[in-house]
């Protein structure tokens, strides 16, 4: 970028020389894209439309119809709803239009970058030029002194007080004139273009990972192995079924949840992975939130557990109504069936479910796979082979209790191997999306605290006899406040090294 | 055992802010540089206690034991405390950095409402809490630490830029409006705060600001609106008054405008690496480096108006009062990026959340609240373009 003030503030550099003389179709549409006007239009745009898709829900239609209702009423929520999906307002960050906005900028940047970084390396490779009348004149800081001496002995001390400042200064002599010039940091005008760029490779390093990544879920009970996954997010140039098979096998060890001591919050959910491929045992790790296991490019990160449907068992407490008060606990899976102690009747658990609330029309709805004291179990009883009754036990509600039987029944307990639910990711992407941001990181840091500085000591011998005059000048590429304070400490080193003499 | 100390000390710091703020805004009234020090002396004691109690809540999680011990940054009131912590630790930094202390009347009532407002807010919770699994990550300092940091360089850069409009007013045109507008909206959340803070005994499961505009009552909602739209007309008329107070110090405009933007050159490469390490960690937890998550959406808006900002700036010349609007506005969107996201919408960084659901008031209240700003910036351009019409006719008629 050309100069710039201290404050940040310059004069516009919208739209370089060169394009400004263009014709023809192909360069005004170039010289659209090549206008910062451009640039904070589009960053304006995009702030406002994102804004949307935090208010409406994304990929959650139940809950967009539940606003619309309360907004709209229910006969006209499922139009507006169709409209809003119509519009892309509910999948809006894929939406076409969303997507276009992200491609005009980027085009914009890469067309910014183009025009203006030619120039900048051409200026950044040229070599500095020693000062002459004319460009001195252009100095913003330059200061003149007239001081008498041998030309040599001046001149080198401007060189060592360049030194003590921390440049190395190069010489130029021509006829009764010495120049020592140098400058620092040049490679910091990069600065702003590696911070532009890195914008571009990030959103490479994200197409990547939508055309060839995906995303997905599979749950392991203890002591199972997987082959497979569910697909919740397809790549969009692989052609995929919703189940995806894996290159290799998964086998769950192990599942733990770890608790804080004395209370009920967990500390730490551990799954035990082990990978086998080709029928060996690769790889095992223990994975908690944070700590994912990768393989093969594939990762598998701790999302969720419970305690696997197909091989839970229940218990349940019979308590018998008399004449002799007896409590047996009896812990059963799905279909198992057992004797009542001291009874000739037979009990089968037909079915159970760990969480169970009741629904607005009595009916029972499972809520979640977790215990908690809201279980329910259908159980049937036969005497001497023939059926007696069929019960269901509700835990929140003691008055479900078969009739016909002299016991009296409730569920005290839920156990299983557990399963644990993990979330697995591919994304070829995201190394380049990394490499992005680590540039636009460092790219800001240049732009915004390194400058291009560069100093000049011209002696030139004086009209008047055995006099000399010194200019020193020096410029900065923006920041000047700063430059103006080190510009100053040099001219002091400058003046104190002539005085000693 | 109770572990409370941090609290007393959190309580001591907050009364500590309030009396710096009327100390900075004594020094406004009555430039006396013996305020001004006694104000700035008041701020390194409550800045040395806030310190304390910060120190202290990590001790004493650590005391509880059972492995509950981390550094306090991970549930609202926690992490509203921290960010009061970095705007007064920025503002010490300017204040010595430029030798001026007038600043201190716009920041130090941010710090300060930051804290009452996080002490008596509904539903907030001011126990140490356990970490939960997926907060246990050291990406969660680096990721907090530099997003704070970020929001509390645009604190600074949101009060220099206020008053960079108020001392550059000439006319009561639409940019004596827009900080006028700023200045009654803040008034009005201030008492409304109060308000809720008067019912405390009963606040307990409401929705922020019930006492008033969120009122069941149409009657007390109707009041509040008027309340409303009475303090952005006292500002109408009295901001003059504060902006001749203002200009006696003879801040130079051109420093507010340097101090305005310099803040802003540090906030955004720290807005930056804190979206960036949130990446890193939503990658690390969840295998998605980006999944436009309210919040995570919220601070790449953030991102997009400071980008403009930078290059309205740099490259378009933009600087003075329309830098100082824009600089404002991205204020804004740091408070709903912080704030907003957790208290009305639903999310991944649910810490202090009101629950899962989008909280239906909340957004009509917005938008009217909004609309009131709006329309008197608007009424202002009117009533200055059309007097000015007025004065052009006159003088015209008098020749």
């Amino acid at each position: 970028m050309a100069e710039q003030k201290d404050t940040g503030t310059k004069t516009p550099v919208d739209r370089p020389q060169a394009a400004k003389t263009a014709r023809g179709p192909f360069k005004s549409v170039w010289n659209v894209f090549s206008s910062l006007k451009l640039t904070v239009v589009l960053l304006i745009i995009l702030a406002l439309v994102s804004i949307i898709g935090t208010i409406v829900a994304q990929d959650d239609p139940m809950k967009n119809m539940d606003m619309l209702v309360n907004m709209f009423g229910q006969a006209k929520a499922p139009e507006v709803l169709k409209l809003m999906v119509a519009m892309g307002l509910t999948n809006m960050y894929h939406s076409w239009w969303f997507v276009f906005l992200l491609m005009m900028l980027s085009l914009n940047i890469a067309v910014c970058t183009i025009e203006r970084l030619p120039r900048v390396i051409h200026m950044v490779m040229k070599k500095q030029e020693p000062l002459t009348d004319a460009t001195i004149r252009n100095m913003a800081l330059r200061k003149e002194m007239k001081i008498k001496g041998d030309m040599d002995t001046v001149a080198g001390k401007a060189a060592a007080a360049m030194k003590a400042m921390g440049y190395s200064p190069n010489e130029y002599r021509a006829e009764g004139e010495i120049q020592y010039f140098a400058e620092k940091g040049k490679f910091s005008r990069l600065g702003v273009y590696i911070a532009h760029i890195s914008v571009l490779i990030i959103f490479a390093g994200a197409l990547i990972g939508s055309f060839w990544g995906y995303k997905g879920y599979a749950q392991i009970t203890e002591g199972h192995t997987i082959d497979s996954i569910g697909l919740t997010g397809k790549p969009l140039l692989l052609h995929v079924g919703p189940e995806m098979p894996l290159p290799f096998q998964v086998r769950c060890d192990k599942f733990q949840l770890k608790l804080y001591q004395g209370t009920d919050m967990p500390s730490a959910y551990l799954s035990t992975l082990t990978v086998i491929d080709n029928g060996n045992n690769v790889l095992t790790k223990t994975i908690r939130v944070n700590d994912p296991l990768e393989y093969k490019g594939i990762r598998f990160f701790q999302s969720s557990y419970g305690i696997a449907p197909q091989e839970a068992s229940m218990t349940i407490r019979a308590i018998a109504k008399g004449p002799v008060f007896s409590v047996h606990d009896y812990t059963l899976k799905r279909g198992e069936k057992t004797t009542l102690e001291g009874s000739n009747i037979t009990m089968t658990v037909s079915d159970f479910s760990p969480d169970v609330v009741i629904g607005p029309n009595n009916q029972l709805m499972g809520r979640s796979d977790k215990y908690r004291g809201s279980a329910a179990a259908i159980l049937d009883f036969s005497a001497g082979g023939k059926p007696v009754e069929q019960a269901i036990i509700l835990n929140q509600d003691p008055s479900s209790q078969p009739k016909n039987v002299p016991f009296t029944f409730s569920i005290t307990g839920y156990n299983g191997p557990y399963y644990t639910g993990l979330q697995v990711t591919h994304d070829p992407g995201v190394d380049i999306v990394w490499l992005g941001c680590t540039m636009l990181v460092l790219g800001i840091l240049i732009a915004f605290f390194l400058f291009h500085k560069r100093v000049w000591v011209r002696v030139v011998r004086s009209s008047e006899k055995g006099q000399l005059v010194l200019t020193a000048a020096g410029s900065i590429n923006k920041n000047r406040s700063v430059f103006e304070g080190e510009f100053k400490r040099f001219l002091e080193k400058l003046e104190t090294r002539h005085e000693k003499s | 055992m109770n572990y409370e100390l941090n609290i007393t000390f959190f309580k001591i710091a907050t009364l500590t802010y309030l009396f710096a703020m009327v100390f900075y805004l004594g020094y406004l009234a009555f430039r006396s540089q013996a305020v001004g020090k006694i104000a700035s002396g008041i701020t390194y004691l409550g800045f040395l206690c806030h310190t304390a109690s910060i120190g202290t809540r990590w001790w004493e999680s650590y005391q509880i034991g059972a492995g509950m011990g981390h550094v306090p940054i991970t549930n609202l009131f926690e992490s509203m405390s921290l960010g009061a912590w970095t705007i007064v630790l920025i503002y010490i930094i300017v204040e010595w950095r430029y030798k001026n202390r007038t600043f201190g009347a716009f920041v130090m009532p941010v710090a300060f409402l930051a804290m009452t407002y996080i002490f008596v807010a509904p539903d907030v919770s001011k126990d140490i809490e356990p970490l939960v699994p997926a907060l246990k990550s050291y990406w969660l300092y680096i990721h907090v630490l530099t997003s704070f940091l970020g929001y509390a360089a645009f604190a600074v850069s949101f009060g220099v830029s206020l008053m960079y409009l108020i001392i550059n007013t000439v006319r009561k045109d639409s940019l004596y409006g827009f900080w006028t507008a700023c200045l009654g909206a803040l008034t009005v959340i201030v008492l409304a705060i109060v308000a809720d803070w008067a019912t405390l005994p009963d606040i307990q499961g409401k929705h922020m600001l019930e006492a008033t505009f969120r009122n069941p009552s149409v009657g007390v909602q109707v009041l509040s609106w008027a309340v409303y739209a009475v303090i952005l007309f006292l500002m109408y008329v009295f901001g003059i008054k504060l902006k001749s107070a203002l200009g006696k110090f003879q801040t130079s405009s051109d420093m507010l405008d340097e101090v305005g933007y310099k803040t802003i050159a540090m906030g955004f490469p720290l807005l930056t690496v804190g979206i960036i390490t949130g990446a890193v960690w939503a990658n690390k937890a969840w295998g998605t480096y980006w999944g436009w998550d309210p919040k995570e959406t919220w601070s790449l808006i953030t991102w997009f108006v400071y980008a403009a900002y930078l290059h309205a700036r740099l490259t378009r010349g933009w600087s003075g009062g329309r830098a100082a609007v824009l600089s404002v506005f991205g204020f804004f969107s740091v408070i709903f990026t912080y704030l907003g996201v957790n208290l009305l919408l639903s999310g991944l960084h649910s810490y202090g959340s009101t629950g899962g659901q989008i909280d239906k008031t909340a957004i009509p209240f917005l938008l009217i609240f909004a609309a009131f700003f709006a329309v008197y910036v608007g009424v202002c351009w009117v009533i200055d373009s059309s007097s000015r019409k007025s004065a052009g006719n006159q003088a015209v008629s008098e020749k």
